[in-house]
């Protein structure tokens, strides 16, 4: 008889967590594919053209701080309100840069909390997104993205828009550079390309990790102003003069 | 009525016979300056009116340069203000053009008659426009011609009329590696004191070892074989002509023969420079070696950077401008001579500017008089290299004597 009701037990409970892990396999999880309540499918690495409306934004900003866990939003220049948020692990760090919302969603699952906003990084799904680990907020938790407790991602996403420019401040991860970089390389390792650009005086745009149209064109301005071949690309000699090697 | 009807035909037709006998009496008594084979309309004598603003376009180039409290931007719209506050007629609306198609820009807008009235060029003297463009030289009185160096003035002139105004030169320099030019028995001291010839250059190629290589950078033309051919006619400037060419055509494939050379475009130059085992860098501009001259020093490399001449063929010291800025003056209202005067105004103005640091930046030297005299002044800040340029400058023909007088 004891022996019976173990064996029920026991096939209780495995229906049960064969539910739970077919239904956890459906959930959304970070960096992985993901079906918008909208509709919109995205892909891992997933990389937005540069050439795109949705990145124009209105000159509203937001800024995460990652070494101080806080998200601020400013209008106009003015600051309107600050957040507490929870940023990437060690080994998941948050995508340092500057980045701008291209798509919005409510209820992307119990992971992602109230609402969801995504980010144009080119080398995963990132986003800043609500919660359900609100212990988390303040610590570095997530798989990358930005969380936030679910009432204030619900008050900051009426605030934003598509196309809002969004900058997120931190320490920019070691990486190795790669002999040439030209139109459509992307990568975290171009960002620090286009953050030396940017200290020796040529602006190429966000430090986003895309080298698109702008950012060609800044390359040439910096090859004619050095006297260098005009190939719009960044080879060993332009990263030697920038000081990157 | 009809008496009437031929009155009014007569009336038209005496009017518009005056109207055509003006144009051509205006044409063919109006000034003119020849300009290769065109004739080019001038007048010097317009004067501003009195009360009539008049509102000028200005191009220049946003150079990423910063200095001390102020980029290169704020600095010229800073120069425009006072300008303007100088002379409330006249109205300036600058623009700041690429680097990286400027000049295709320029040459669009030409084509379409909408040019600006002044024009700043950058690292190249501009072709001239017989249509629009007026020389400068006519406009200028002797003192004012005086005042610019000679080498400058004669690269802005066209069949020996002064058409721009030059704002600064660069002067055709190499980079050398102290310790390998010591190891190929080459002394610095007496090059950047005396010069060297090809010779030598030759001489020093063959004590190369496998990993070495003699000479890097833009090999070409323009390059180091536009500095080559300059240093054989031992002319100052950069015209050249087909024999002296060939013979520094010819010696530099003979140099480089057995590969002893890097071109800009390979990717391995920089490298082999930064770990010294390339002896000569040349046909680069002067805010090239700047910058190389920074990364060596964040290096700390075991050898130190020079500043050399380009050898010449006959041991003769020599100096040929490699590169420059050029001011422009265009016509954009066609009667309008006043506007032509307005913009002579202003490009005098910014050709004598006394500010020096955009210039030390660039590693150039400034044109005119004004800010040649304050730059000279301050070769003490300048350090070693712009002291040594200087020196080496003074005994070639780029340094006409008789501006400082």
């Amino acid at each position: 008889m004891r022996i019976r009701i173990i064996k029920w037990l026991l096939v209780v409970f495995g229906i049960i967590l064969s539910i739970n892990v077919a239904w956890a396999s459906n959930l959304p999880r970070e960096n992985q594919r993901i079906i918008s309540i909208e509709g919109s499918q995205y892909l891992l690495e997933e990389e937005v053209p540069v050439e795109t409306d949705l990145i124009k934004g209105n000159g509203d900003l937001i800024i995460v701080e990652l070494n101080a866990s806080r998200l601020t939003l400013y209008q106009n220049g003015v600051k309107i309100k600050s957040y507490p948020v929870a940023s990437g692990k060690p080994t998941t760090p948050s995508p340092v840069g500057e980045w701008h919302v291209i798509d919005k969603g409510v209820h992307w699952g119990s992971g992602f909390g109230e609402r969801w906003m995504g980010l144009n990084v080119p080398w995963g799904r990132y986003g800043i997104h609500g919660t359900n680990d609100p212990s988390s907020i303040g610590r570095r938790a997530s798989h990358g993205c930005i969380r936030m407790f679910n009432r204030d991602v619900c008050e900051l996403y009426k605030m934003v828009e598509i196309g809002m420019a969004v900058h997120i401040v931190g320490d920019f991860s070691a990486v190795t550079l790669r002999r040439e970089y030209q139109r459509k390389s992307t990568g975290q390792d171009l960002q620090l390309v286009q953050l030396r650009l940017r200290e020796k005086g040529f602006d190429a745009g966000d430090l986003d990790g895309r080298f698109g149209r702008q950012m060609e064109e800044t390359v040439l301005e910096m090859q004619r102003f050095y006297g260098l071949p005009l190939n719009g690309k960044i080879g060993l000699s332009e990263q030697y003069l920038l000081g990157l090697r | 009525m009809l008496k009437n009807q031929k009155r009014l035909l007569h009336a038209i037709l005496i009017a518009i016979f005056l109207l055509v006998s003006f144009c051509f009496l205006r044409e063919l008594l109006w000034p003119k300056v020849k300009v290769g084979e065109h004739l080019v309309p001038i007048n010097p004598n317009a004067e501003l009116k009195e009360g009539q603003i008049y509102r000028l376009r200005f191009w220049d180039y946003d150079l990423p340069l910063q200095l001390a409290d102020k980029s290169y931007h704020d600095y010229i719209t800073g120069l425009i203000e006072k300008f303007t506050k100088a002379n409330p007629q006249i109205k300036v609306e600058v623009s700041f053009l690429n680097l990286a198609d400027g000049s295709a820009r320029l040459k669009e807008a030409l084509r379409k008659g909408e040019q600006p009235d002044l024009y700043c060029s950058a690292f190249e003297r501009p072709e001239f426009d017989y249509r629009y463009q007026v020389p400068i030289g006519p406009y200028l009185t002797e003192l004012e011609q005086q005042s610019y160096l000679l080498a400058a003035r004669e690269l802005a002139s066209v069949s020996g009329i002064q058409c721009m105004l030059p704002r600064w030169i660069g002067v055709g320099l190499w980079l050398g590696n102290s310790k390998l030019l010591a190891q190929l028995g080459l002394s610095v001291n007496k090059i950047q004191a005396q010069g060297w010839n090809w010779e030598e250059l030759q001489q020093a190629s063959q004590k190369l070892t496998k990993q070495q290589f003699l000479l890097g950078g833009n090999l070409g033309q323009p390059g180091i074989l536009k500095e080559l051919t300059a240093s054989v006619a031992g002319t100052v400037g950069c015209a050249t002509n087909e024999k002296p060419s060939d013979l520094a055509r010819a010696f530099l494939e003979e140099l480089l023969k057995e590969k002893k050379s890097l071109a800009l475009e390979d990717p391995n130059l920089l490298g082999n420079f930064f770990e010294g085992k390339v002896a000569l860098v040349g046909g680069m501009r002067p805010i090239f070696y700047r910058l190389i001259k920074e990364r060596l020093t964040e290096r700390k490399a075991d050898w130190q950077l020079v500043w050399l001449p380009v050898p010449s063929r006959y041991a003769e010291r020599n100096a040929m401008i490699a590169e420059t800025s050029m001011i422009a003056v265009y016509r954009t209202r066609p009667i309008l001579d006043e506007q032509v005067t307005a913009a002579m105004k202003l490009a005098k103005y910014l050709g004598a500017a006394p500010e020096i640091k955009v210039w030390q930046k660039l590693m150039v030297i400034p044109a005119h008089q004004r800010p040649l005299t304050a730059w000279l002044k301050d070769q003490q800040r300048l350090g070693n290299d712009c002291a040594w340029m200087l020196k080496w400058l003074q005994g070639t023909p780029i340094w006409h004597e008789s501006c400082f007088d």
